[in-house]
C-alpha cells in the first residue's frame, strides 16, 4: 500500500471531517424531525385524551345519581327480563301482602296499554288491619320490581273494627321501552 | 487549545529549591533567588518579585478561574511512615489516614501538611499499606499565601517523588541522588513508593572544596578544569588526578548511598558545572550499582528535573501526582495533575441536567405515549357504556316521579278527621285524584273535617259532592273528592311526625329507639302511627 504523504493525510482527515459533520447533521436534523413529529403526536393524543375526559367527567354524577336510585328501588333496571318481570312482580307483591299480615283475594293480571311504556297491569283485592294495610303501601316501591301504584282503594271491612278492605292496581314498566341513546357530548 | 483554555489560567510547575524558587509555564521560566526573614518566612523583597514573577508567566483574565501551580518542596523536614489501613473510599480513608497520622507523627495532623501515596496494594484481604510523608506545615502555609496572592492555587508535593517520576514506569526499585550547589537529596524506592528520602550533608559545592583541596589547586582553576576537562588539561596525567580527587571526594558520598540500599540503580540529577566528573566517580565508587543521569545538555531556565517531571504529569492523560502534601484547612484543588481547575464533575452534572431538560419532551412521549393510549382506550370503552347509564337513569328517574304520595295524603286526612267522623271508603290515584266518604255525629263535623283539609295545604281543591243529614239529622253521611297539589308544593310542607334529634355522643341514648313521637293534636285514623308507614314520603 502506498505510504500517504502529510498532504494527502492532511487532505484525508479534512475531508473524513467533513463528512462527519455533514452525516452528523443530516441524520441529526432527521432525528430531530422525528423527535418533534412523536413529540405532536403525543400532543394530539394528550388533548384528545382531554376532550374525552371532559366528556366523561359528568358521568361522575349520573352514575352516582343511578346508584342512589338503584339502592332506593333495589333492583338494576339492566338486570330485568321482560318476559318475566310481570310474573315477579305479581309475585313480589302476593309476598310483601302475605308477609305484612295482609290477607289476599282475587288477583288480576292485564295486558299493556301500547301507548305507555307499560308491561302490563296488576289489580288485587286484600283485606287486613289498617297497620298492615299502611305498611304493605309503604313498602310497594322497594318490592325490586318496576312498578307504579296506579290506584289504591281502602274500604272499611264489616269484619270487624280496625279492619280494612284494600284494591290496588299497579303498572308494571317496561324497560325495553327506553331506548338506548347516545352518550351527550359536554 | 480548546473553548475550556479560554476559562481557565494556565497551570505553573515550580520547585523550591534551596535558597531559589524555580517556576516554569512550559515556554518561559524564572529562577528566583529567595530570601527568607529570622522566623524562615520569605522576606517583602521576596515576596514582590515572586508574586511579579508568577503574574508575569501566568497572566490571569478577569474571566479565568484561578490557575493552579504544582511546587515541588525539598526533602528537608520530610518524615515518611509506612502504615496499615483498612481498605475503604477515599474521604473515609483520609479520616483513618489522620488517625495514624496522630499516632505515628510526633506533631499532631493540625501541625503538618501531609499526604499519602495512592498505590498501596492490599497485604492482606481488606487491608492496604500505604505511605505517609509529612513536614510542618508553617512552609508551605506560607508560600501558599504567597502564590494565592499571585492568584493561585497550590498544590504540594515532594521534589524527590517528582523528578524520578519519570524512572518510576517499571516500579523497580532504586535510589535518586540529587545534587546542587546549596542542597543534596538522597532517596530510596521500592515499587514506586519512596521508602526513605533524606537531606545530606555533601552539596555539590562542598564536595568540589574537597577534591580542590585533594589537588592542591586554587578554586578558580579547579572549576575552570571542571568545565571542560579536555580543554584545560592537556596533559592525561591531570585529568586523571582530576578524577581521582573527585573519587575521593565522593567516598563519603558513596558511602551513604550504599548505606541506603538503593537496589539495582541510582537517579543522579542536579544543575552545576561539577556534575558529570561526580557522576563519574560515583560510577566508579559504587559500581556494580548502575549510575543513571538526565542526558539532556540544554538548560531552560526554571525547568529543573523536579518542574520537569510535573510536567510530564501533567502530559500524560490520566496520571496522577503520587503525593500531594495538604496544609490543614486548605480547599483541595482537584484535577490529576494537568489541567485542573474546571470541575468537571459539575460541568458533566450540568451537561447530563441540560440533556435532560431538553429531552425530557420527547423522552415523555416515547414513555407516556404507550400509557395514554391505553387510558384512552379504556375512556371510549367506557364511552360505550355512557349510553346505558343515561337509559337506566331515565327509566329510574321516571319511576320515582311517578310514585304518588299515597301515604302522606292518608296521613293528611287522618290528621284532619275530628273525632266523631268516619270514613267508609278513601281512593286514590297516582293523579291525585282523592274520593272519600263517611260520615260524622254531630254533622258539623262534616264541614270542620273540609276545612282541615284544605288548611293542611297538601289539597288544591276539596269538594264535598254530597252530605246527606240521617237519623234526624243527629248525623250526616258525606262524601268528598280532592286533589293533592303539585310535587314542589308539596315538598314544601312538613310533614309526618317529627323525629327526635340524633344523640350528640357515642354513648347509647335511651331513647332513640324509641317509637316516633306522632302529633298530639289528632290521632292517626287510618295507621299512620305504624313505624314503616311514616318515614316512607315518595315524592
Amino acid at each position: 500500500m502506498k505510504n500517504l504523504t502529510p498532504s494527502e493525510q492532511r487532505t484525508l482527515r479534512l475531508g473524513g471531517l467533513g463528512l462527519a459533520i455533514y452525516l452528523t447533521l443530516f441524520f441529526g436534523l432527521k432525528l430531530v424531525g422525528g423527535l418533534g413529529a412523536v413529540r405532536a403526536d403525543y400532543a394530539k393524543l394528550v388533548r384528545s385524551a382531554h376532550t374525552l375526559r371532559q366528556e366523561i367527567e359528568p358521568y361522575r354524577t349520573r352514575a352516582d345519581k343511578l346508584q342512589r336510585l338503584m339502592e332506593r328501588f333495589e333492583f338494576d333496571p339492566g338486570k330485568l327480563a321482560t318476559n318475566t318481570v310481570v310474573g315477579q312482580a305479581s309475585s313480589a307483591l302476593q309476598r310483601a301482602a302475605t308477609g305484612g299480615g295482609l290477607q289476599l283475594g282475587p288477583v288480576r293480571e292485564s295486558l299493556a296499554r301500547t301507548t305507555e311504556k307499560e308491561l302490563g297491569t296488576i289489580q288485587f283485592d286484600a283485606t287486613g288491619p289498617a297497620a298492615a294495610v299502611m305498611g304493605f303501601v309503604a313498602r310497594l316501591g322497594t318490592l325490586g320490581v318496576p312498578v307504579v301504584v296506579d290506584s289504591v282503594q281502602i274500604n272499611a271491612d264489616p269484619r270487624g273494627p280496625g279492619m280494612l278492605k284494600l284494591h290496588l292496581t299497579v303498572i308494571v314498566l317496561d324497560f325495553d321501552q327506553w331506548k338506548p341513546r347516545e352518550a351527550t357530548r359536554v | 487549545m480548546n473553548a475550556l483554555n479560554l476559562l481557565d489560567t494556565a497551570p505553573l510547575w515550580a520547585e523550591l529549591r534551596g535558597d531559589a524558587l524555580h517556576v516554569f509555564n512550559g515556554k518561559d521560566g524564572a529562577e528566583l533567588p529567595l530570601t527568607l526573614d529570622a522566623d524562615g518566612r520569605p522576606d517583602a523583597t521576596t515576596r514582590a518579585s515572586v508574586v511579579a514573577a508568577l503574574g508575569r508567566l501566568a497572566p490571569r483574565r478577569p474571566w479565568q478561574a484561578r490557575g493552579v501551580l504544582w511546587c515541588a518542596v525539598p526533602a528537608r523536614g520530610v518524615v515518611l511512615r509506612r502504615v496499615r489501613v483498612p481498605t475503604t473510599g477515599r474521604e473515609a480513608l483520609r479520616s483513618v489516614l489522620r488517625l495514624q497520622v496522630e499516632a505515628a507523627f510526633p506533631l499532631p495532623p493540625d501541625e503538618l501538611a501531609w499526604g499519602w501515596f495512592e498505590d498501596g496494594e492490599p497485604v492482606i484481604a481488606g487491608v492496604r499499606e500505604l505511605t505517609i510523608a509529612a513536614v510542618r506545615k508553617e512552609p508551605p502555609e506560607q508560600w501558599s499565601e504567597v502564590f494565592a496572592s499571585a492568584g493561585l492555587q497550590t498544590v504540594f508535593t515532594l521534589a524527590s517523588v517528582a523528578r524520578t517520576v519519570p524512572q518510576q514506569r517499571g516500579r523497580e526499585t532504586f535510589a535518586a541522588l540529587d545534587l546542587s550547589a546549596r542542597t543534596a537529596e538522597l532517596a530510596t524506592f521500592q515499587g514506586g513508593v519512596p521508602g526513605s528520602v533524606r537531606s545530606l550533608p555533601w552539596t555539590l559545592d562542598q564536595l568540589a572544596d574537597a577534591a580542590a583541596r585533594e589537588l592542591g589547586w586554587p578554586r578558580t582553576g579547579f572549576d575552570q578544569a571542571c568545565l571542560s576537562p579536555r580543554d584545560s588539561l592537556a596533559d592525561p596525567a591531570r585529568r586523571t588526578a582530576l578524577a581521582d580527587a573527585w573519587a575521593t571526594a565522593a567516598t563519603p558520598l558513596a558511602e551513604a548511598v550504599l548505606a541506603a540500599r538503593p537496589g539495582n540503580s541510582i537517579f543522579v540529577t542536579g544543575t552545576g558545572p561539577w556534575l558529570p566528573l561526580l557522576v563519574q566517580a560515583l560510577e566508579t565508587k559504587l559500581a556494580p550499582l548502575l549510575v543513571v543521569t538526565n542526558t539532556a545538555t540544554t538548560v531552560v531556565l526554571g525547568r529543573t528535573d523536579a518542574v520537569a517531571g510535573l510536567q510530564g504529569l501533567a502530559r500524560q492523560p490520566g496520571a496522577g501526582l503520587p503525593l500531594r502534601l495538604e496544609p490543614p484547612n486548605t480547599a483541595a484543588v482537584t484535577g490529576q495533575g494537568g489541567l485542573p481547575g474546571v470541575p468537571w464533575k459539575w460541568v458533566a452534572r450540568a451537561a447530563a441536567l441540560l440533556l435532560a431538560v431538553l429531552l425530557f419532551p420527547y423522552l415523555e412521549a416515547f414513555v407516556g405515549g404507550p400509557v395514554i393510549t391505553r387510558r384512552l382506550a379504556a375512556l371510549k370503552q367506557d364511552r360505550a357504556r355512557l349510553g346505558e347509564i343515561d337509559r337506566r337513569l331515565d327509566f329510574l328517574g321516571h319511576l320515582a316521579a311517578h310514585q304518588a304520595p299515597y301515604l302522606d295524603a292518608a296521613f293528611v286526612i287522618a290528621n284532619a278527621a275530628p273525632p266523631g267522623t268516619k270514613l267508609d271508603s278513601l281512593t286514590l290515584n297516582r293523579r291525585g285524584e282523592v274520593s272519600l266518604g263517611g260520615y260524622a255525629q254531630p254533622p258539623p263535623l262534616a264541614i270542620e273535617f273540609r276545612t282541615k283539609l284544605i288548611d293542611s295545604k297538601f289539597f288544591s281543591s276539596v269538594v264535598v259532592e254530597e252530605l246527606t243529614p240521617v237519623q234526624n239529622n243527629q248525623r250526616v253521611n258525606f262524601r268528598m273528592t280532592a286533589q293533592w297539589k303539585g310535587p314542589a308544593e308539596r315538598e314544601a310542607l312538613q310533614l309526618g311526625p317529627v323525629l327526635p334529634e340524633p344523640p350528640k355522643t357515642n354513648a347509647p341514648a335511651g331513647g332513640t329507639n324509641a317509637p316516633a313521637k306522632v302529633s298530639a293534636t289528632n290521632a292517626p285514623v287510618a295507621g299512620t302511627n305504624n313505624p314503616a308507614a311514616n318515614p316512607a314520603r315518595p315524592n
